[in-house]
């Protein structure tokens, strides 16, 4: 009989606990703009994935935004890496305590649009009053953002960054071999450049060329190669004789010791073993160029950067990546608009400009690329041209690095792609990881070519 | 009547251990159990497209690692536990014997109980490394060439003995202690009796330790099986979430692992359903040969006479 009891009230309290399962679904997010942000107190709080130095870029710009609205208050709270950041975004959806702006990838974007969790922004943007003038965007950047399936678009560019390769100018000097930061070099001319660079003798490297990213190096590559990767509905497009062809190309860089990955140092990055010269070219994300700056222990003393390596410049191809901002639908009407307003303010030309230039980001906006102070900011780089490093001042000295980023990084300004979004049994970022493992086990020679792609496809249900 | 006062007062005294047992164990069995039958459940949503009986669990059986993971996870489990019940048994054994500097052996083998088991899995990392590493240091003074244990394109073989190691070794610590405490609890006068007729030490350890420790051989044997069966941590401790050596990710996945994939896209319709799935594939695979351990160990498992 007590046992009976004691079950009964168990299994009622489980069955209880249990109705949280069910939450009903959450309904199509309506918008409805106030005309104006009214003048009562306003909470907004930010969740990303900054450390320190850029939440205090982005204080600047909250406290600059709240001179023009005082009533609203401005919460960021880093979330840790970008995995986190999804991770906590998902399960505050679920428990109801969103933030109201989050920062993220399109990846992580349409899984919360499972959730029905965002703002379609396309009436705000399109809006008499608040609106903004998309044409200013860089196209890339905003291509990316309007990728969602329903037409509509979800989230604003923010702090964008781009591939380069950053290369042992000094080696290369010692070759007499002088490289463009407006003109990529192409997989032919890298190879000639192997023959004279690669070896054990002064001013040689181990290698001749490392790519941070093996998922970005196979879906770029791709492009090079015309061949295909994925689309917005999630099929997998790999396998083809076009990618074979470059997966073949490649593997036989692996062979000559011409190409790697940061696997063969037991390394995340490339830029430790690019600092210690062992590879004379390195390819990663302008975001990341104060890592590859080289320091006392380096055998070299300065380093320069060029475009993304292509195959053929008629079909240049180049990586696009960093975080774009959404805004989450629990917000009622006044939070939206004044979270609009906010990431109006955070892409305007001069934040966007200021934001770049202190962290090695881009512009998202064009008119970004041509502020004064931006263009001062590229300036470095001529003067570096013309008098070398000993006509610079120490601060000029310390920006070189991310000038020179940045002057790259507007040579490739019409390259820029971005893979589709996409989520279903497979996800995108599932398929951008098993493209990464696919080079990297052929690279590791634990599978051959034809079996790499066999196995993406095994792994991505095709 | 006084039996009732006394049976409320228990339930009273109970209540808060079964109020918490039912949040925290009860809630999230019956929910994996039921998230098992929903069909495109929709965490974010708390949506599903109605029920099945096996779709979810023809998920687990179709995604092309279920079977690496379950070769390694039975591997990990039938190797690491016989071999580190054995070891441990030898080592407490020994200790009990030891006299002088007890204290000191017994802190020494008991350190990896308290040490961070992803830690402890980065120092085999290292142990393990081709170049540097300190086994292949050792091969060298014998004159072998170095191996490539865990390095860029390790072999499976290589990787899972590598891993095998550390996890006979990290779970050596707690069935020493348990072993040792047992052994500290049987009775002297065995042995005395043993020692007056001659006996061999073999026979006294397979006639008199054996028998009187069967009972804490068989709890650890049993647990030890269980938590093998749940083996996850080693593996990322020594591979990181390659789960596996670079250019041969994944090799050493297990189904925990799997479990972890799933969770890891709870974003996506049917994702957490998976993840439940999975997890009662492998409650199912544990209870079988938890059942088959108990059959087995039944009428050699020795109850009375350890102790006084």
């Amino acid at each position: 009989m007590k046992k009976g009891l004691l079950l009964a009230v168990t299994l009622l309290l489980v069955l209880t606990l249990s109705a949280c399962l069910g939450g009903g679904g959450r309904e199509e997010t309506t918008v409805d703009i106030p005309d104006a942000l009214p003048n009562e107190p306003i909470e907004i709080v930010i969740w990303h994935a900054f450390g320190e130095d850029n939440q205090a870029l982005l204080q600047e710009m909250f406290d600059s935004f709240n001179e023009e609205y005082p009533q609203v208050t401005i919460t960021q709270l880093g979330q840790g890496g970008y995995d986190g950041l999804r991770e906590s975004t998902i399960q505050s959806i679920v428990a109801g305590t969103t933030p109201t702006i989050v920062f993220g990838y399109p990846d992580h974007f349409v899984e919360y649009l499972n959730g029905n969790a965002l703002v379609p922004l396309d009436e705000y943007i399109n809006h008499d009053v608040h609106g903004v003038d998309l044409d200013d965007f860089v196209d890339g950047f905003l291509a990316e953002n309007q990728q969602y399936l329903d037409g509509n678009q979800y989230s604003m560019p923010f702090a964008k960054s781009t591939e380069m390769v950053v290369y042992n100018k000094d080696f290369f000097d010692a070759q007499g071999v002088e490289l463009s930061r407006t003109t990529p070099l192409t997989w032919d001319e890298v190879e000639a450049l192997a023959d004279t660079m690669v070896g054990n003798g002064e001013n040689q490297c181990d290698f001749m060329f490392n790519a941070d990213s093996s998922s970005n190096f196979f879906i770029n590559s791709s492009r090079q190669w015309d061949a295909g990767y994925t689309d917005g509905e999630g099929n997998i497009l790999v396998d083809n004789a076009d990618t074979r062809d470059m997966l073949n190309y490649f593997n036989g860089l692996f062979d000559e010791g011409i190409m790697s990955f940061p696997i063969e140092w037991d390394e995340n990055y490339g830029s430790e073993p690019f600092k210690d010269g062992l590879v004379c070219m390195s390819q990663g994300s302008t975001a990341g160029t104060r890592y590859n700056i080289p320091d006392e222990e380096s055998p070299f003393n300065e380093m320069g950067i060029v475009p993304v390596i292509q195959r053929d410049l008629d079909n240049a191809s180049v990586m696009q990546q960093g975080p774009n901002v959404a805004v989450i639908s629990d917000a009622d009407n006044n939070q939206r608009l004044a979270a609009w307003l906010l990431l109006k303010h955070m892409t305007n030309t001069e934040n966007t400009a200021d934001f770049a230039m202190a962290t090695g980001y881009v512009p998202v906006r064009k008119s970004g690329f041509e502020t004064a102070e931006y263009q001062e900011f590229l300036s470095i780089v001529d003067k570096y041209d013309d008098e070398g490093l000993e006509g610079l001042s120490p601060s000029e000295r310390l920006d070189l690095p991310f000038a020179m980023a940045a002057t790259v990084a507007f040579a490739q300004v019409d390259w820029y792609q971005y893979d589709p979004a996409f989520v279903g049994r497979v996800t995108s970022s599932g398929a951008r990881q098993e493209a990464g493992l696919a080079f990297e086990a052929i690279y590791a020679g634990t599978r051959t070519v034809e079996e790499a792609i066999e196995r993406m496809l095994n792994q991505l249900g095709q | 009547m006084l039996e009732d006062k006394s049976n409320v007062k228990a339930w009273f005294y109970l209540a808060p251990a079964l109020f918490l047992l039912t949040i925290f164990i009860f809630y999230p069995i019956f929910n994996a159990l039921f998230l098992v039958f929903l069909r495109d459940y929709n965490y974010l949503q708390g949506t599903w497209e109605g029920f099945t009986l096996f779709e979810n669990f023809l998920y687990v059986f179709r995604n092309q690692n279920f079977t690496q993971a379950l070769t390694n996870t039975m591997i990990i489990t039938f190797v690491s536990v016989p071999i580190s019940v054995i070891i441990a048994l030898l080592i407490s054994v020994w200790l009990n014997s030891v006299l002088k500097l007890r204290g000191f052996f017994q802190t020494i083998f008991f350190l990896p109980y308290v040490t961070n088991a992803i830690a402890i899995g980065m120092a085999f990392a290292f142990l393990f490394n081709q170049n540097y590493g300190l086994i292949n240091t050792m091969l060298g003074w014998v004159g072998l060439n170095p191996v490539n244990w865990v390095g860029l394109g390790a072999t499976w073989g290589n990787a899972m003995f590598s891993l095998l190691v550390y996890v006979v070794w990290a779970s050596l610590a707690f069935k020493i202690m348990v072993f040792l405490s047992g052994l500290q609890n049987i009775d002297k006068q065995y042995y005395d009796a043993a020692r007056v007729d001659s006996t061999k030490r073999y026979r006294i350890f397979r006639r008199i330790t054996i028998p009187l420790l069967s009972p804490m051989i068989f709890y650890i044997t049993i647990t030890s099986f269980i938590g093998a069966f749940k083996a996850y941590t080693q593996v990322i401790g020594m591979f990181g979430v390659r789960l596996g050596p670079p250019g041969n990710d994944k090799s050493l996945i297990t189904i925990v692992a799997l479990v972890y994939d799933a969770l890891d896209r709870s974003g996506v319709p049917g994702a957490l359903s998976e993840a439940a799935a999975t997890a009662i594939v492998l409650f199912l695979i544990t209870l079988v040969f938890t059942l088959i351990n108990m059959q087995v160990s039944k009428n050699r498992v020795h109850y009375s006479g350890g102790g006084k």
